[in-house]
């Protein structure tokens, strides 16, 4: 009889210690997760519109290599056959060359891939914009029944069933395959993914030489006639939203998607689209939300028209194209 | 059960406030945010000699925060409503302000019928912008629409478009963007979200009083089971102290009773022996 008295007794004085213990274990845990060092970009600014990516990057290198894994690895997409990779080549642009994008089971995309190089000085993701970070990215794809179809239970699974993997991840954290380890990874990767030292940034950080004559003309009208209102900043684009056919009428092959307004449905939003960037943009071809455009020259000579009621003479596109040239360069290597 | 329910209340409350203080940590972030962000968004020049890099990342912090923030459904429609008003801003003013500095860039024409068309333009467009008003307004539409940019063989008809068309632009769009600006000001975002931290903030301070009452509740019915366990044992060993009283009485009493008895062995057998 005293013996079930004292028994009770210990294990309510046991279930009381717990409880903070339990509790400051939850937090370690959390803690743990947030220790990662945060990324920070080391910002150089120069005067007048388009800024030069910065050339000096603090980055979490061990998170990137667990991204890298995963941005590679077709594990993500339901029957293993797709990857992010399948879609973002990192060393052709970052985007698959392709007019639409194909998901498992040869299924077709309804828009262009946009490069994901530099894609973390995007205000948001998406050609729509409907995800406003990178980590709210990624779920669009790994979900899309028409991309990689899949769940995060059934990533989780197949991770933690891969021995590397999940040796990976319970090395850079204890609660080892999670959701949010995986976002985390990707989302740190994405953005180690950037490219300086294209000749436009050599040249507005003072190396007169790294645009020709062309090339410098070409960014003389590119300011002048008013591509700046929206191709501006760190990305020369991806900051804002803009309507397609802002000042002017779009061509036939750029109707049909009417852009934010699939989301919205508000009127004003019609054929709004976020300004996509243009960094590398040379390497990113076909051109436009569904890759109607393959050619430079005629992108620009569209964008010239719709967005700012421009008719160019055939020689001041010549010089913008061979500017677009020069927002191209590799992506930095990070230590 | 007293222990057991405080305790429950205790570590209910210890979630409610975990829970609450997530929630409150946005709200802070956003009632710092969203005066900078109106600030700054209201005063950009947004001219396209400019970038707008910073404004676009306070927009994007500002968005980020107003998913994860738990307000109701009013709150969360107000501030979403911020949010599309200043996107929709954003893109007509940058507009504007380039059509603006298109209209004005003198451009020499060897037509001086024509030059003199775009400079009558340029003069009621500028006078539209300083006072904008209805008359203005329609006047300067018969007039752009009376100008014809179709015509191929038209001498500087590049010209005569660009301004025609960023005219057009600036008098369908002049009134929407004062009027998206407008709203912009005055939206009470801010109040909004001061009156959900204050909501918020009452919230944590009854979670903390259940947590508190849970914690006196669990140290009571400790305090109690130790009395309960304690007089339980004062209980038993009184009981059992009588018991053993009552065995002793009983055991005086059987022995009283059998005292005779006990004298009998002392005496004599029938045969005259005496025990041993």
């Amino acid at each position: 009889m005293h013996t079930r008295y004292y028994l009770t007794l210990v294990l309510c004085l046991f279930a009381c210690a717990t409880v903070p213990f339990f509790l400051f274990h939850l937090n370690s845990e959390k803690n743990a997760i947030e220790a990662t060092q945060k990324t920070v970009y080391h910002f150089e600014k120069v005067a007048g519109p388009i800024q030069p990516i910065p050339r000096k990057i603090e980055i979490d290198t061990r998170w990137v290599s667990l991204g890298k894994a995963l941005f590679i690895t077709p594990l993500l997409s339901k029957n293993n056959t797709i990857s992010c990779s399948s879609c973002h080549l990192i060393d052709f642009g970052g985007d698959d060359g392709f007019p639409v994008s194909t998901g498992i089971n040869n299924a077709e995309g309804t828009r262009n891939s946009p490069t994901v190089l530099n894609s973390s000085f995007n205000f948001r993701q998406f050609w729509d914009g409907r995800a406003s970070s990178l980590s709210d990215q990624i779920s669009g794809p790994v979900h899309n029944p028409i991309e990689m179809g899949s769940s995060w239970a059934e990533i989780i699974e197949k991770l933690k069933k891969d021995s590397y993997f999940n040796k990976l991840f319970h090395a850079l954290d204890p609660q080892g395959v999670t959701r949010e380890n995986i976002v985390k990874a990707i989302t740190v990767f994405e953005e180690s993914l950037i490219t300086p030292n294209a000749p436009i940034d050599r040249y507005l950080l003072g190396d007169n030489n790294a645009l020709t004559e062309q090339q410098q003309r070409g960014l003389e009208h590119f300011i002048n006639h008013g591509c700046t209102s929206c191709h501006q900043g760190i990305n020369i684009g991806g900051n804002m939203y803009q309507k397609l056919g802002r000042v002017n009428t779009i061509p036939e092959i750029l109707i049909e998607d009417l852009g934010k307004y699939e989301l919205t449905k508000q009127e004003q939003d019609r054929n709004v689209f976020k300004v996509p960037s243009l960094r590398n943009v040379a390497d990113t071809s076909p051109y436009f939300h569904n890759g109607a455009v393959d050619d430079l020259t005629q992108a620009v000579t569209i964008m010239a028209s719709s967005q700012l009621g421009r008719e160019l003479p055939e020689d001041e596109i010549e010089d913008i194209v061979a500017l677009l040239h020069a927002f191209s360069s590799k992506v930095i290597e990070v230590q | 059960m007293l222990f057991t329910l405080s305790s429950s209340l205790w570590v209910i409350s210890l979630k409610e406030n975990i829970s609450t203080d997530t929630q409150l940590n946005p709200l802070s972030a956003l009632e710092q945010l969203i005066p900078q962000h109106k600030v700054e968004l209201l005063n950009a020049n947004f001219s396209d000699q400019q970038h707008y890099d910073q404004l676009a990342q306070l927009q994007s912090e500002v968005e980020a925060l107003i998913f994860r923030v738990d307000v109701s459904d009013t709150s969360e429609q107000l501030l979403k409503d911020y949010i599309e008003s200043s996107l929709s801003y954003i893109q007509l003013t940058s507009m504007l302000k380039t059509s603006q500095r298109l209209i004005s860039e003198n451009t020499q024409l060897e037509n001086t019928q024509l030059t003199e068309v775009i400079d009558d333009i340029r003069l009621k467009m500028f006078s539209f912008i300083s006072t904008s008003n209805r008359t203005e307004h329609a006047a300067l539409m018969t007039m752009l629409n009376g100008v014809d940019i179709n015509n191929e063989l038209q001498p500087n008809r590049r010209d005569l478009q660009l301004v025609k068309l960023h005219s057009l632009f600036v008098l369908e769009n002049y009134e929407l963007t004062a009027t998206y600006r407008q709203k912009l000001i005055g939206l009470p975002v801010v109040e909004i979200i001061i009156l959900e931290r204050s909501l918020l903030q009452r919230q944590i301070r009854k979670t903390n009083i259940k947590k508190f009452a849970g914690i006196f509740g669990t140290i009571l019915g400790l305090v109690l089971l130790f009395i309960v366990v304690i007089k339980r044992h004062e209980y038993a060993l009184i009981n059992t102290a009588e018991r053993h009283k009552e065995f002793a009485t009983n055991l005086m009493d059987m022995l009283g009773n059998h005292g005779g008895a006990v004298q009998t062995a002392l005496t004599p057998d029938d045969d005259g022996n005496r025990p041993s």
